[in-house]
């Protein structure tokens, strides 16, 4: 008996961790077959590309699926569309063809870089249809409508498959995957801020802790997007989903200018160290999860409710801290004191008001009225020019090959090529990825000959074939879901089936299937060499244009019209995070200073707008308003050209207006709520100077020496 | 009836129309479901969602080729 308990406790650890991937490998490969078994039945010309289709769309969640197949279908039409309108131009002339699809890959490139998650899938896809269809008919042209519509149909068969097998067998429901992460990051964030404010982490968990926030929102948007295909309530949730975001985006960006006030207030010879740390103490006492589980949604009820009355409390707390230290306090003191006190205060309201939607969604209540909330996202033109160009270049360069050697197979190699630098570009490290792929197809290659030429030769009808490619399939989607293989799996799925190529009547010759394949990796290679020698996006150059993009949002946030710009802002600046962030490790000098970068233009940006928003609040004294127009514009002349004379007339400038408010407010003759806003104003004003003054932010980096030396150490990394 | 009908020269099944027109409502009929809270009652949602689409393109289908 004793045997046989341990044997099932084996065995039910082993499918909590094993048994969704084997799921998944399971269904991807029941819906290849099915799409196979589907197209042989329609008698369709090459089964494969519904086959490599199934595995291009399918993925572990339905909803992507779905979302994935429709923006897939979008995108071969307009890529047959388009092989066809070239087709027509350039008949039977080799090179004008395959400049045309050069530009027409390159284009669809670039616009693949401008947008983000499906749409950007849709422009890969309606690149690469192109060369699939057109190419193999460059010299006979009259075949084109009737490969066109058998490939337009392989397509679609296998998107249909792809779609059922995933939504009805085991579906794991995108909806479910959002709650759950809501949770997570819940949970999540409120352990941190517990620990952070009760001190128990390292100042390495820390960094690490903001990093991971800040991109969490993308991450988090990026799957809400692909919500509107999928059977699931959550849907009639989405508006509240989005404001949930927003509502935590803010939070978390307080969190951190709090959280550096609070470190620079720590030092035992600040007079108020104590006193704050009590503070910190209580609030992450009202914070802490009393009841399981932690991130249901009738404990954040009752923590929403602790938090309300410490919310009512803390004027008492703020005054007496006040009294306590301005006896002894240096005007300097007093400036840190005071904004940290309005941090706090904005933080609790910013944090209550994020439980209350939390509870709201996790309750399934009845709608609610909310304002329309929108999610920016950031990308460079000319980054996505480059992109497009460095496609364009990768075709023509194969192409040139392919003619100027004669090689029989030079077509199957520029599509590959068509289709790896399609696919790779839009990834974080495209060079990375692709050289994985690579090794994943040359592994394919040797399977799909052993699988070819000695097992398949021995078998006869679709059953057999069907079981006889059943385990070499399984292999490569087990692979796809190991976050370190998957791009293996990818290349060697591909590969396999593209080699293999089963049809109805099958051509069983292994010089053309060697020579087939080999062009294949040939351009699946020159791919990888383009990527990694073309304007290489891990390279120096992109990394620069990164942080002027960064930059570029600062001055964004000093110059735009006011309305929505918080939310604008804040969701472009994490968009561009989430791109350095999404790196595997960030060791690179580049990378930190882009980190470090980031979390300074979302302090001083945030600041900025709070500013400018105040000001147009409420009427000022001529001196103040003069100040308040003058500092974003100070600081975005800073922001555009960093250099020592920049900063110092920023800081000349932020200082003076501050000056103006205090003397302002010491006057007579001034209303309470102008009061109440200089008051706000002096909070920004103050942490917008202590950014700008701060010794081991990378702004000091950047204009008083080189660039590429970084004093201290941010540890980011790792 | 024809099995096929030409659409801008180019023959087409007729049951590629009926399929597309079957989406369409498909899509609405998901759509107002969702909204009515139908598929909290339901064991398999997606199953029951692909059968309603099922049953539809094959009746409309029936009824066009009849």
């Amino acid at each position: 008996m004793n045997f046989l308990d341990g044997l099932r406790r084996e065995i039910v650890a082993w499918s909590k961790a094993e048994g969704p991937r084997w799921i998944f490998a399971f269904k991807t490969t029941v819906a290849v077959l099915l799409a196979l078994a589907v197209s042989m039945r329609l008698e369709l010309g090459q089964p494969v590309t519904a086959m490599v289709t199934v595995y291009i769309v399918m993925h572990p969640q339905t909803g992507m699926v779905l979302t994935k197949s429709l923006y897939r279908v979008c995108g071969t039409l307009a890529g047959t569309l388009a092989s066809l309108a070239l087709l027509g131009l350039f008949a039977q002339e080799r090179v004008l063809f395959l400049v045309g699809l050069a530009l027409w890959v390159g284009l669809c490139a670039a616009g693949a870089a401008v947008y983000r998650n499906f749409k950007s899938y849709g422009f890969t896809l309606a690149g690469y249809t192109a060369a699939m269809i057109g190419l193999p008919l460059v010299m006979q042209p009259t075949g084109f409508f009737n490969y066109a519509v058998n490939r337009a149909t392989e397509v679609v068969v296998g998107i249909i498959c792809a779609g059922v097998v995933s939504e009805v067998v085991f579906p794991r429901s995108l909806g479910d995957g959002i709650i759950k992460t809501m949770e997570e990051r819940y949970a999540r964030f409120m352990g941190f801020v517990t620990g952070l404010l009760s001190k128990s982490m390292t100042p390495r968990e820390i960094d690490r802790m903001h990093l991971h926030v800040a991109s969490n929102v993308v991450a988090l948007e990026s799957l809400r997007s692909s919500l509107f295909m999928e059977a699931s309530d959550i849907r009639s949730r989405d508006l509240r989903l989005r404001r949930l975001n927003m509502d935590f985006m803010e939070m978390s960006t307080t969190f951190h200018s709090l959280c550096q006030i609070l470190s620079r207030l720590t030092d035992p010879d600040a007079p108020a160290a104590p006193a704050l740390a009590s503070l910190g103490a209580l609030l992450a006492e009202a914070l802490a999860p009393e009841c399981e589980p932690a991130s249901g949604a009738e404990c954040a009820r009752l923590t929403a409710r602790r938090l309300a009355e410490f919310r009512v409390d803390l004027p008492e707390r703020e005054s007496a801290i006040l009294r306590e230290c301005l006896d002894h306090a240096g005007h300097e003191a007093r400036l840190d004191i005071e904004t940290a006190l309005d941090l706090v205060r904005r933080f609790v309201h910013e944090i209550h008001h994020y439980m209350r939607t939390y509870a709201s969604l996790m309750e399934k209540a009845g709608p609610e009225k909310l304002n329309e909330v929108s999610f920016a996202s950031r990308t460079d033109l000319l980054v996505a020019l480059v992109t497009g160009v460095r496609t364009a270049t990768a075709i023509l360069l194969v192409s040139a090959f392919w003619i100027a050697s004669a090689w029989p197979y030079g077509a199957s190699a520029v599509m590959m090529a068509a289709i790896g630098t399609a696919l790779f570009a839009p990834a974080p490290d495209p060079t990375l990825a692709i050289k994985t792929a690579l090794v994943g197809t040359l592994i394919g290659f040797g399977a799909a000959l052993a699988c070819k030429f000695f097992i398949l030769t021995s078998l006869n009808g679709i059953g057999f074939l069907v079981m006889g490619m059943a385990p070499f399939l399984l292999v490569g989607s087990y692979l796809a879901l190991n976050p370190k293989l998957a791009m293996v799996g990818l290349g060697y799925s591909t590969m396999f089936c593209f080699m293999v190529s089963p049809a109805n009547r099958m051509l069983y010759d292994p010089i053309i299937s060697i020579n087939f394949g080999t062009a294949l990796i040939l351009g699946v290679a020159a791919a990888a060499l383009i990527f990694a020698t073309f304007a290489p996006v891990t390279g120096g150059w992109m990394k620069r244009r990164t942080a002027r993009m960064l930059r570029g949002q600062v001055e964004m946030a000093c110059s735009c019209t006011l309305p929505h710009l918080g939310s604008r802002y804040e969701s472009g600046t994490r968009d561009l995070l989430q791109r350095v962030a999404a790196k595997p490790n960030l060791q690179d000098v580049h990378d930190r200073e882009i980190v470090g970068w980031t979390f300074v233009a979302l302090e001083i940006g945030r600041a900025v707008i709070h500013l400018r928003q105040d000001a147009a609040s409420v009427l000022l004294p001529q001196r103040v308003s003069a100040g308040a127009i003058n500092t974003p514009r100070q600081i975005a002349r800073f922001f555009g050209r960093p250099n020592q004379h920049n900063h110092n007339a920023a800081l000349v400038t932020v200082e003076e207006t501050i000056d103006a408010i205090l003397s302002a407010s010491a006057g007579e003759g001034v209303g309470e709520e102008t009061v109440d806003a200089m008051r706000r104003m002096l909070t920004s004003l103050h942490l917008i100077r202590s950014s700008l003054l701060d010794e081991e932010s990378i702004l000091a980096a950047t204009t008083s020496r080189p660039r590429g030396i970084i004093p201290g150490e941010t540890s980011y990394a790792t | 009836m024809p099995r096929e009908i030409a659409i801008l020269d180019a023959l087409v099944p007729n049951l590629l129309p009926v399929f597309l027109a079957s989406v369409v409502v498909h899509v609405v009929l998901d759509r107002v479901m969702a909204w009515c809270g139908v598929y909290r009652h339901v064991w398999h949602p997606p199953l029951f969602r692909l059968s309603c689409f099922v049953c539809m393109f094959s009746a409309c289908g029936l009824l066009v080729l009849r």
